[in-house]
C-alpha cells in the first residue's frame, strides 16, 4: 500500500464502498479460482491463456500463473516438442508476451514478476534462429527502459532491466550507455541510480587492473583502476554538482568514492596532488557555504588521510560541529571523531 | 504528534482482523504473497507479546501495566500452522497459498512461522525437512554461488539471503557445507557490491536499504560479515535518515516505515545501530499508526498494511522501544525463539 | 476554422453590405448583451469569457482574419500586401468620421493602423522592393510565399505556469491548441570591461539542470545564481503555504528596485543580476521606470514554476504550434461553443449612447447596412479606435514597439528545426536602448514553414522616446543572428554559421494601454499585444475588462473541482465491472462449448 491516502472511517464504512468491495473480492476469487483450475489441470488453451491474461492485467503479481505461461511458452520458443520447429509461430508468441507485459508493466512499473517474466521471454526470443532481428528487438528494449525512466529515472528495476538488455545487446559498447548517464545526470543531477550506473560503467569501460590484482584473481572488476584523465573529468563533474547544490547527497557520495578510488589506486604523489586539490575546492565552497553538511564532512574526511595535507586537530573540529549541526548523525560523526585518536 | 504511544492492542487487532477475514478484498487478492502475510502478521504479535516477567510496558501517564496480554492469542496457533502446511508441495518447497508454486520467498516464511510456533520439527518429519533444504539448495547456481527464487531462474541478492536462512532455520550449521558452496555464496553476494559499499538484487544493480539488509544477512549468515567495510557502509545506510526522522532506501526518496527494519536491522548486524537518531525514528514510525483501527502505514496518513506493521513494529523493537519483545535482527523472528532454538 | 463557423453562423445581419455608400436604412434593431469589436486576444479572452457565464456576445472582425492584423497567424504574401494597404491608409487618413449630431452621446469608429513605418528589404535572390511594394520571384519566393510558410507580426511565448496557460486549463479551450517547448534561451553580453568589444551570447541557466550544465558560470556563479533562485522559491512557497502571514523579506516589500534588491541584498555579481533580470524575469528597464523588486520576484517565481511543468526537460517556455495565431482562435471557438455569434468583415461604424431600454440595453452600434445592435456594453480592440468629435474620449495615448520579421535561410538545418529565444539586455549592440527580444524559428518547428532550411526570426523591443527607427534599434541586434549581406550590402559580421537573410520588414506596432472610452464606464478600450514576452498583460486587461463589465464574475474563467474521492471510487467500480466482464466471457464460453459438444 506504498503511497495510498489512508481513507476516512466514514468512507471505509460507507456501505456503498462495503458492497462495492464485497463484491469485487467475490468476483476476483472467483476469477482467481478460475484461472488456477485451469493451471491445476494444466489446460492450455487459448482461451485458458487469454483468461489468465485477463487476469495479470489487473494482478500481474501472480507468479504461479507467470509460471503457468512460461510452461506453456518454453517448448515453443525452443522450437522443441511437438509443436514442432515453426520460428513464426515462436516469434508471434513472444510478441504477444511482450505486448502483454508491456501492459502490465505501464500498470504496475514495478513489479518483480513482470520484469523477470520480460527477461525470460527476451533471452529466448534473441536466442532463436532468426537473429538478424535482434538488435531491432533489443533496441526497442532499450527504447521501453528510456520511456519508463523518463517516468520514473530512479525505477531500479528497470536500470537493471536494461543493463540485462544491454548484455545480450552485442553492438552496444558501455561508452553510449556512459553518454546515457551523462544524459540523465544533465537532466537532474540528484539520479543517484544514474551515478551508481556510471560508476560501474567507468569500470567497464576501462579495464585496467593492476598486476597484483589480476594475479589475486577474485573479484577483479570491483579493483579496476580508473585512469587520471577519467578521475580529472569525473572530479570537475561532480563538482559542478556540488556548487550548484551543495545539499545534494548524490554527488557527494559519488565524490567520496572517487576520493576513494584515488587513494586506493595512485601512487603517493598523485594522491597528494589531489587531495591538496579536493581541500581548496572544499575551502572554497565553505567560504560561499559557510556552515554547509557536506563540504565540511568532506574536508573532514581528506584532513583524516595520511597526506601532507593531514591535519587531524581541523578534522576534529569540524566532525565536533558537524555532531552539532546535524544531530541525526551525531554517533557517526562521535565515532569519527574517536576513530582519529586510534 | 507529541508523546504518541504504540497503540498495540489496535494492532494486534488489526492485524487478527486481516487474517480473519478471509472474504476481504485486501486477502482475497493477496493471495500471490499470502504465506508472507502469515509470517509478517504473527510476527508482529509476538513481537506486541512480552514474557510475564519481562512486562515493563507503560501506559499513558507513564505507570507500568500490570496488564500482561497474550496477543498471540488472537490467533489459534493450530489454524496458522495448518494455514502453512497446505501451502507445502511435493517438490519440499512452500507456495504463498494453496495451489501456487513453491517459491524461496514463501518456503522461508514457512519455516519461520513453523520455528516462531515451535512447530518445525513436530509437523515435518526429518525427511520432510531434508526434503525443503534439499529444494533450497537445489536453487543454489554452481557457476556462480546465486540463488535464483524458483526453478525458472530470478537472480537476486534477496535469494541468498532466504536460502540462508531457511537452511539455518532447519538445522544447518557447521554441515551448511555439506548442501551449499558456501564460498561461491558469499562471493557471489560480495559480487553485488557497489561504489558506495552497499549492495544491489546483482551485480551492477543499484544500492537499496531492502538489499543491504539481504546481502548483510546472509553474509552475518554465512559467517562472513567481515568481508564489508562496515564503516562506509553503515555510513550510507545512517545517511537514510531524513528531515522527517524515518529512513529511506536509497538517496533523495521519501521515508518510508519498512526501510526503518532493512536499514536498523543493518546497523545493528553491523554494530552502528547508535548512528541513527532514535527519538526521532521512532516519532516518525509513531505518527505511521492508525490509532484506532491498527495498523501502522508508509507514510503518516497512508493506507495501512500488514507489512508496515510487521516492519514497524519489528523496528520498534530493535530501538528498545518500551513493551515489544526484542527481534533479532539477522533472523527477523522473536529473540527468544532464536536463542532457543541455539541460533543466536 | 472560418469556414466550418461560417456555416453555424446566426445570420443576425442581413445580406453583407458594401463597405461604404449604399446605405438602406434598416428597420428595428437586434439586441445582445456585450459587442466585442476585434477578435484580438483580449477581445477573445473577454468574449469566451462573457460567453461561458451565459452573457449574449456579439463579436465583430472588422478585417478579414480572426485575431486581425496584429494577433493572427497569416501567409506571408497577406502580410506584405496588408502591410502595404495599412502604408496608403496611413497616408491618406482613415475612413471619414463621422460628423456627431450629439457629441456627447454619439463615438465613431476609425479603423486603426495598429502597424505603420513598414521598411522591407528583400535579397536580390528572392525579389526586389520598390518603395513599399515587394515584388518576389524566384524558387526561393516560391518557398515563402507558398501556402505553408505563415508570419504572425508579434510572436509571444506562454510561461508553462502562465497566466494564459491557467486560462486556457481552466476553460478547457487547450483542447484545440497543441505547444512546443523552447530549446532555449541564449543572453547577449558585452564581452568585456572595453565598451567596444564584440557581444557575446551564452545559455540563460533557468532551472537547476541548466545551471548544473551552464558552461558560462564558474562554480561560484553557479553556487550564488542557484542559491539565489532557491530563497526565492522557498520565500514563495513559505507564503503560499502559510496564506497571508508573514509579509515577504523586507527588501522585496519596499520601493527597492529589483537590481537594487539582487545587488544589495543577494549580493548577486552583475552578470547573475543580468541573467535574473532579462533572461528569466523578462524585466525591461523603460525610460527610467525600473522594475520594483515585487514584481521581478513575482515574475521569477512564476518562470519556476514553469519550468518542467508539462514533463522533465520541457523548460518553462511554450510556443504555439501552428503559430500564436491559434490562441485567438481557440478563445473564440469557445466563446462560439457558448453561444457567442461571429461576424467577420462587419466594421461597425459607431455607437450612439440611447435611454435604457426595458432589458436595460444603453447602446446602440451602429453598422453600415445592418440594422442597428443594441446591447449592454461595448468593448473594444486595439483595431478599431472609437473616438467622440467633441471631447478628449481618444483611448489611452499609444506605447509603440519596434518589430521586425526576418526571413533567412541555411545550409544545414538542425533535424526538426528548432525554437530559440535571445535576449539583448539594453546597450549590448549598437545603440539599443531597451531589452531587445528575438525568436528564431527554425525550419518546420512549428509548423509554419515546409522549407527546413528557412529561418525565421522575428525580434522586438520597446520604442523609447527618441530612439530612432525599428531599423536602427533592431538592426545591431539582428546582424548577430543573420548576415544581412544581401539585404542591405552591410559587411557580414565575423560569426561563423549564420543564415543568411533573404527577407526583411522592419515595422513599428502602436499598443495602446486599456481604457475606459469616454467616461462612459461599460465602453472599454483593450489593447494590442505589449512589447513584453509573454501574456501575462494581455490576460490581466481582458480580466480587468470583465470585472469591469461585470464584477460579480471574479475569475476569467472559473476553476476546475477536485474529485480525490471519487477517483477511488471510481477505481473500485472499473476493476469491478473488469472483473464481471472477464467472468462473463468464460460462462459464455463455457456455454458455447457445452453446446459444441451436445
Amino acid at each position: 500500500m506504498h503511497g495510498q491516502k489512508r481513507l476516512t472511517k466514514e468512507a471505509r464504512y460507507s456501505q456503498q464502498r462495503l458492497e462495492q468491495r464485497k463484491r469485487k473480492a467475490k468476483l476476483y476469487a472467483e476469477l482467481s479460482a478460475a484461472c488456477l483450475e485451469r493451471r491445476r489441470e494444466g489446460r492450455r488453451d487459448e482461451e485458458s491463456l487469454a483468461l489468465i491474461a485477463k487476469l495479470l492485467e489487473m494482478n500481474c503479481e501472480l507468479y504461479t500463473l507467470w509460471n503457468f505461461r512460461k510452461e506453456h511458452l518454453e517448448p515453443i520458443l525452443k522450437l522443441e516438442g511437438d509443436d514442432g520447429n515453426d520460428e513464426a509461430r515462436a516469434v508471434e508468441a513472444a510478441e504477444k508476451e511482450l505486448a502483454l507485459l508491456e501492459a502490465c508493466l505501464q500498470r504496475n512499473p514495478k513489479s518483480y514478476c513482470c520484469w523477470q517474466h520480460r527477461k525470460w521471454v527476451v533471452e529466448l526470443h534473441t536466442a532463436l534462429p532468426s537473429s538478424a532481428h535482434d538488435a531491432s528487438l533489443l533496441d526497442r528494449e532499450v527504447g521501453l527502459c528510456d520511456l519508463l525512466l523518463t517516468a520514473d529515472e530512479r525505477n531500479f528495476h528497470c536500470w537493471s532491466y536494461r543493463r540485462f538488455v544491454c548484455s545480450l545487446h552485442r553492438g552496444k559498447e558501455p561508452e553510449s550507455e556512459l553518454d546515457y548517464t551523462a544524459e540523465k545526470i544533465a537532466q537532474n543531477f540528484s539520479n543517484y541510480s544514474a551515478w551508481h550506473y556510471r560508476s560501474a560503467l567507468l569500470k567497464e569501460c576501462n579495464k585496467t587492473t593492476t598486476l597484483r590484482d589480476l594475479e589475486g584473481g577474485g573479484d577483479v572488476a570491483y579493483k579496476r583502476v580508473l585512469p587520471p584523465h577519467v578521475l580529472d573529468e569525473e572530479f570537475a563533474l561532480v563538482k559542478e554538482a556540488f556548487y550548484t547544490e551543495p545539499e545534494d547527497q548524490s554527488a557527494w557520495l559519488y565524490h567520496a568514492w572517487l576520493v576513494g578510488h584515488v587513494a586506493e589506486t595512485r601512487t603517493t604523489e598523485e594522491v597528494d596532488e589531489r587531495i591538496g586539490a579536493e581541500v581548496a575546492t572544499m575551502e572554497e565552497v565553505l567560504e560561499v557555504e559557510p556552515g554547509s553538511k557536506w563540504p565540511q564532512l568532506c574536508l573532514a574526511r581528506l584532513l583524516s588521510m595520511p597526506t601532507s595535507r593531514e591535519d587531524k586537530g581541523r578534522a576534529k573540529e569540524l566532525y565536533s560541529a558537524l555532531a552539532g549541526e546535524d544531530p541525526k548523525r551525531a554517533g557517526y560523526y562521535r565515532d569519527a571523531m574517536a576513530a582519529l585518536d586510534r | 504528534m507529541a508523546h504518541q504511544v504504540l497503540h498495540k492492542g489496535a494492532h494486534a487487532r488489526y492485524v487478527v482482523s486481516f487474517q480473519k477475514d478471509k472474504k476481504g478484498y485486501e486477502y482475497v487478492a493477496s493471495e500471490y504473497l499470502r504465506l508472507s502475510g502469515i509470517y509478517w502478521g504473527t510476527t508482529a504479535l509476538m513481537l506486541l507479546t512480552t514474557k510475564k516477567e519481562e512486562d515493563k510496558e507503560k501506559d499513558n501517564n507513564n505507570n507500568p501495566t500490570t496488564q500482561f496480554v497474550d496477543y498471540t492469542k488472537g490467533l489459534s496457533a493450530d489454524e496458522v500452522v495448518a494455514d502453512v502446511l497446505e501451502c507445502r508441495n511435493a517438490d519440499g518447497g512452500f507456495a504463498s497459498a494453496p495451489g501456487h508454486d513453491s517459491h524461496l520467498l514463501y518456503t522461508l516464511s514457512a519455516v519461520q512461522v513453523l520455528c516462531n510456533y515451535d512447530r518445525l520439527h513436530k509437523e515435518l518429519s526429518e525427511e520432510q525437512r531434508r526434503e525443503t533444504a534439499k529444494w533450497v539448495a537445489s536453487l543454489q547456481s554452481e557457476e556462480d554461488g546465486s540463488f535464483k527464487g524458483d526453478k525458472w531462474g530470478e537472480v537476486d541478492t534477496r535469494f541468498s539471503y532466504c536460502a540462508s536462512s531457511c537452511l539455518r532455520l532447519l538445522g544447518f550449521g557447521p554441515e551448511l557445507g555439506d548442501i551449499i558452496d558456501v564460498e561461491k555464496a558469499v562471493s557471489f553476494v560480495l559480487s553485488c557490491r557497489n561504489f558506495d559499499e552497499g549492495f544491489g538484487a546483482r551485480p551492477g544493480d543499484e544500492t537499496h536499504a531492502g538489499q543491504v539488509f539481504c546481502c548483510v544477512g546472509a553474509l552475518a549468515l554465512l559467517d562472513a560479515l567481515d568481508r564489508v567495510d562496515a564503516d562506509r557502509l553503515a555510513w550510507w545506510l545512517c545517511e537514510r535518515q531524513t528531515e522527517g526522522g524515518g529512513l529511506n532506501g536509497r538517496p533523495q526518496k521519501k521515508q518510508d516505515v519498512c526501510y526503518t527494519w532493512w536499514v536498523l536491522s543493518s546497523l545493528s548486524m553491523l554494530g552502528r545501530l547508535h548512528w541513527v537518531d532514535r527519538t526521532a525514528l521512532v516519532a516518525f514510525i509513531l505518527s505511521c499508526q492508525d490509532p484506532e483501527e491498527g495498523g501502522i502505514s508508509d507514510r503518516p496518513d497512508d493506507e495501512v498494511d500488514v507489512f508496515h506493521t510487521f516492519f514497524g513494529i519489528a523496528g520498534l523493537s530493535l530501538l528498545k522501544y518500551p513493551g515489544l519483545s526484542e527481534v533479532n535482527a539477522k533472523y527477523a523472528m522473536p529473540q527468544r525463539v532464536i536463542e532457543k532454538m541455539g541460533l543466536a | 476554422m472560418s469556414s466550418e463557423r461560417e456555416e453555424e453562423r446566426v445570420r443576425l445581419l442581413h445580406e453583407p453590405a458594401a463597405d461604404e455608400g449604399g446605405e438602406v436604412e434598416p428597420k428595428g434593431h437586434q439586441t445582445c448583451d456585450v459587442v466585442v469589436v476585434g477578435t484580438g486576444l483580449a477581445e477573445s479572452l473577454t468574449a469566451a469569457s462573457l460567453a461561458r457565464r451565459g452573457v449574449k456576445v456579439l463579436h465583430l472582425e472588422p478585417g478579414e482574419t480572426y485575431g486581425g492584423l496584429t494577433w493572427a497567424t497569416r501567409k506571408l504574401k497577406d502580410v506584405l500586401r496588408d502591410l502595404q494597404t495599412i502604408e496608403v491608409t496611413e497616408g491618406e487618413g482613415v475612413a471619414e468620421e463621422e460628423t456627431a449630431s450629439d457629441a456627447k452621446a454619439r463615438f465613431s469608429f476609425r479603423r486603426s493602423g495598429s502597424v505603420s513605418g513598414v521598411r522591407p528589404e528583400v535579397s536580390d535572390r528572392v525579389g526586389k522592393v520598390d518603395g513599399n511594394k515587394v515584388s518576389l520571384a524566384g524558387d526561393l519566393a516560391a518557398d515563402i510565399e507558398s501556402i505553408q510558410f505563415d508570419l504572425v507580426c508579434a510572436p509571444k511565448l506562454c510561461l508553462g505556469a502562465g497566466d494564459l496557460i491557467e486560462a486556457l486549463v481552466a476553460s478547457d479551450a487547450h483542447r484545440y491548441l497543441e505547444f512546443k517547448a523552447v530549446q532555449s534561451t541564449s543572453m547577449w553580453a558585452s564581452g568585456g570591461e572595453e565598451a567596444d568589444s564584440e557581444p557575446r551570447s551564452f545559455m540563460v541557466p533557468a532551472s537547476r539542470s541548466d545551471i548544473f550544465k551552464s558552461k558560462d558560470l564558474t562554480p561560484v556563479e553557479k553556487r550564488l545564481l542557484m542559491r539565489y533562485l532557491k530563497s526565492e522559491q522557498d520565500a514563495i512557497a513559505a507564503e503560499e503555504s502559510s496564506g497571508p502571514g508573514p509579509a515577504p523579506p523586507a527588501a522585496a516589500a519596499g520601493d527597492v528596485t529589483m537590481e537594487e534588491y539582487l545587488r544589495d541584498t543577494h549580493k548577486l555579481p552583475e552578470k547573475l543580476r543580468l541573467i535574473v533580470m532579462h533572461g528569466i524575469a523578462d524585466l525591461d528597464d523603460l525610460g527610467g521606470k525600473a522594475p520594483s523588486a515585487a514584481e521581478g520576484r513575482e515574475r521569477l517565481v512564476k518562470y519556476a514554476k514553469s519550468i518542467n511543468r508539462f514533463g522533465p526537460g520541457v523548460g518553462a517556455l511554450l510556443a504555439c504550434n501552428y503559430g500564436g495565431g491559434e490562441l485567438t482562435q481557440a478563445f473564440c471557438r469557445l466563446a462560439a461553443v457558448h453561444g457567442a455569434t461571429y461576424v467577420l468583415k462587419y466594421p461597425p461604424r459607431s455607437v450612439e449612447v440611447i435611454e435604457g431600454d426595458e432589458g436595460g440595453h444603453r447602446y446602440e452600434v451602429g453598422i453600415p447596412g445592418a440594422a442597428p445592435i443594441r446591447c449592454k456594453a461595448v468593448v473594444v480592440g486595439p483595431e478599431a479606435r472609437l473616438c467622440c468629435a467633441s471631447s478628449q474620449a481618444e483611448p489611452n495615448e499609444a506605447g509603440r514597439i519596434f518589430r521586425c520579421a526576418c526571413v533567412a535561410i541555411q545550409d544545414s538545418p538542425a533535424k526538426g528545426g528548432s525554437i530559440r529565444l535571445h535576449v539583448f539586455p539594453p546597450n549590448t549592440v549598437a545603440g539599443n536602448s531597451c531589452t531587445i527580444r528575438a525568436l528564431c524559428v527554425e525550419g518546420n518547428a512549428l509548423n509554419t514553414c515546409a522549407n527546413e532550411n528557412l529561418v525565421v526570426i522575428y525580434m522586438s523591443c520597446r520604442a523609447a522616446p527618441g530612439c530612432g527607427d525599428p531599423k536602427a534599434q533592431l538592426v545591431g541586434a539582428l546582424s548577430r543572428l543573420a548576415c544581412l549581406q544581401e539585404l542591405d550590402g552591410s559587411p557580414g559580421l565575423d560569426l561563423p554559421d549564420l543564415p543568411m537573410a533573404l527577407l526583411c520588414l522592419y515595422y513599428t506596432q502602436e499598443a495602446p494601454e486599456p481604457a475606459v472610452i469616454g467616461g462612459e464606464s461599460r465602453i472599454v478600450h483593450l489593447g494590442g499585444p505589449d512589447a513584453s514576452l509573454g501574456f501575462r498583460d494581455t490576460v490581466r486587461a481582458a480580466t480587468g475588462c470583465v470585472s469591469q463589465l461585470y464584477p460579480e464574475h471574479g475569475n476569467l474563467f472559473a476553476e476546475a473541482e477536485g474529485k480525490d474521492e471519487a477517483l477511488e471510487d471510481s477505481e473500485d467500480e472499473a476493476e469491478t465491472s473488469y472483473l464481471e466482464r472477464v467472468l462473463q466471457s468464460v460462462s459464455q464460453t463455457k456455454i458455447d462449448g457445452e453446446a459444441l459438444e451436445g
